[in-house]
């Protein structure tokens, strides 16, 4: 791949020179420099910046309401951007967000003056219909994410979308989006992950494939990918790559809680397992 | 609930020596960010250490101490550790020749009420032996620093002292420092450790045991950890507590850098190895 920064065009024709080898695209939510530098060097080919990431972080559960999502993810992107050189940096838009009530044109500004490479529809209203339909009651709930999509395309701007719903789905792959991510709910495993809400695999692929289905009847060049609930790593996707045509997978706990989790309480109980010799102990 | 940790002084200091008397290495965790800090007291870590140089490992850059006021900088990460750590001591690091904070009472006051559990000096002039000179002209050097271990140790605050040379360890230890961490240099390895530096672990299980002997020769009951240089793997500590008197090790990029690398990477690799069945391919 080229360097930085990338056109729509350039991020796209990598993407499917993957598919058309078929190897899985993976996208890496990254929330520090160190993450996106090994998650670059691993052979990432896409790396995602989110609100949620500080949380995952700190050692909470993954939470996209301890900040103000927008400017969180935009003061995100220098720290990043200083070690990624040669990969597409994408950002978590928030379109639901009322710092930009009649405007989210300048939404799409402000991700690609700060120099995000393109954007993702996240946080969303998507995952809660109930607090969907009470915010789109007031005119900030799905269809920003469609208007958001729709401006960024008309104005070639490269563009990833989740996708909780059909309702979602549909409308985000008609609404111009370049990559559509179904969307199975939080991630499982490690110390922080989803409890008994998480679907099953099968359940899961089942849900994915639906959705690619969806989504590729609108737009059938939609490059499909997928994310969450049982789908954790990579012990998770061989299973989605046989049972569904999904093209690849975007991690956010996958790649920056559970590996981490693991680097540290591996490494830690390691050096705690030696033993010191009689006469250093001591008194 | 979640408990308030609560340790004193004493406190720590016979949570360590039961380590020792079980004869565990006492490891200690540089955490920057909370998910390090709340594995590392998962695995069993005994001390807990909030470093400016933290903010440099999870930027991705080289270890660095000057990108920002290393002191503002700590007591600025400590809230992130604290909320996520429950049973493990926490020592902060505090810059003491740093000169927009001249009274070292107070700093060690700051970071009492902040919530840290203990004190180091930490930057220390001992990775700038040339400005350490100049500023030790001036009475600006290292001997702030053994001050600031002084001061800590009259106030009954616990503290783990950093030295890179033996004057410095004699004189930390002088001082009543409770730990002190025979400092090797950089961490070896990894995507961001020195280049084209040699050194090997007899190199520096012999450094470590210099600088041990020095301090012991002022507190024969000082507990004593090693730190960074070719020290950066569990296995090479092996040959640090066969060759040396050290106690334990104290782990920053060896424990929030290099296996962050590796595991970060070796995910997305694995994730990468995989195929597409044939009716997601695209035509080549």
């Amino acid at each position: 791949m080229p360097s930085r920064p990338f056109t729509r065009e350039q991020i796209l024709a990598h993407l499917r020179e993957q598919i058309a080898l078929g190897r899985p695209i993976v996208g890496a939510g990254s929330s520090s420099g160190l993450i996106a530098k090994s998650a670059a060097a691993g052979g990432a080919d896409i790396i995602i910046v989110y609100n949620t990431g500080r949380t995952r972080l700190m050692g909470l559960a993954t939470s996209h309401l301890l900040n103000h999502a927008n400017p969180t993810t935009l003061a995100m992107y220098d720290e990043i951007a200083n070690v990624v050189t040669d990969r597409p940096i994408i950002g978590g838009a928030e379109a639901q967000d009322p710092y930009y009530l009649h405007d989210l044109g300048r939404l799409i500004d402000d991700f690609r003056r700060t120099g995000f490479d393109g954007l993702i529809n996240f946080p969303t209203t998507g995952p809660d219909p109930v607090r969907g339909a009470e915010r789109a009651s007031v005119g900030l709930g799905l269809a920003r994410d469609f208007e958001m999509v729709e401006i960024a395309r008309a104005r070639d701007y490269f563009t990833i979308c989740y996708g909780y719903t059909e309702e979602q789905t549909v409308g985000l792959a008609a609404a111009g989006c370049d990559v559509i991510v179904p969307h199975a709910g939080w991630t499982k495993g490690g110390l922080a992950g989803a409890g008994k809400s998480a679907l099953s695999i099968e359940a899961a692929c089942e849900h994915v494939q639906h959705l690619i289905e969806l989504a590729r009847r609108e737009n059938p060049d939609v490059i499909c990918l997928s994310h969450g609930g049982p789908l954790a790593g990579a012990e998770d996707t061989p299973y989605l790559y046989e049972h569904t045509d999904a093209q690849g997978f975007l991690g956010a706990s996958s790649i920056e809680r559970i590996p981490v989790e693991a680097a540290i309480l591996d490494t830690v109980r390691a050096f705690k397992s030696k033993q010191l010799r009689e006469e250093v102990v001591g008194a | 609930m979640i408990p308030e940790r609560s340790f004193t002084r004493a406190s720590i200091l016979a949570r360590l020596r039961a380590t020792l008397d079980r004869r565990e290495p006492i490891v200690a965790a540089s955490a920057g960010i909370g998910i390090v800090a709340k594995c590392a007291e998962i695995a069993g870590a005994d001390l807990i250490l909030v470093l400016a140089t933290g903010r440099s490992r999870h930027l991705g850059v080289p270890t660095t101490v000057n990108i920002g006021n290393a002191t503002a900088m700590t007591l600025e990460m400590f809230p992130e550790v604290d909320n996520i750590v429950d049973a493990t001591p926490i020592v902060g690091g505090a810059e003491a020749t740093d000169g927009s904070r001249r009274r070292l009472s107070r700093t060690i006051r700051e970071f009492r009420d902040r919530g840290f559990d203990g004190i180091g000096n930490f930057p220390t002039t001992g990775s700038f032996p040339g400005w350490d000179q100049a500023r030790r002209d001036i009475g600006e050097g290292a001997e702030l620093e053994h001050e600031l271990i002084r001061l800590a140790h009259e106030a009954d605050f616990f503290t783990v002292a950093h030295a890179y040379v033996s004057e410095d360890a004699r004189a930390l230890a002088a001082a009543g420092a409770d730990v002190l961490v025979a400092r090797c240099g950089l961490t070896m390895g990894g995507m961001s450790g020195p280049v084209g530096v040699e050194g090997s672990l007899a190199q520096g299980a012999e450094h470590v045991q210099t600088l041990i002997e020095a301090a012991r020769a002022e507190n024969p009951g000082l507990i004593v950890l090693a730190h960074g240089g070719p020290f950066a793997r569990p296995d090479d500590t092996d040959l640090l507590y066969a060759q040396t008197d050290a106690q334990g090790i104290l782990g920053e990029s060896a424990i929030e850098r290099i296996p962050v690398e590796e595991y970060v990477s070796g995910a997305i690799r694995d994730l990468k190895a995989q195929e597409l069945r044939p009716s997601a391919r695209l035509p080549a």
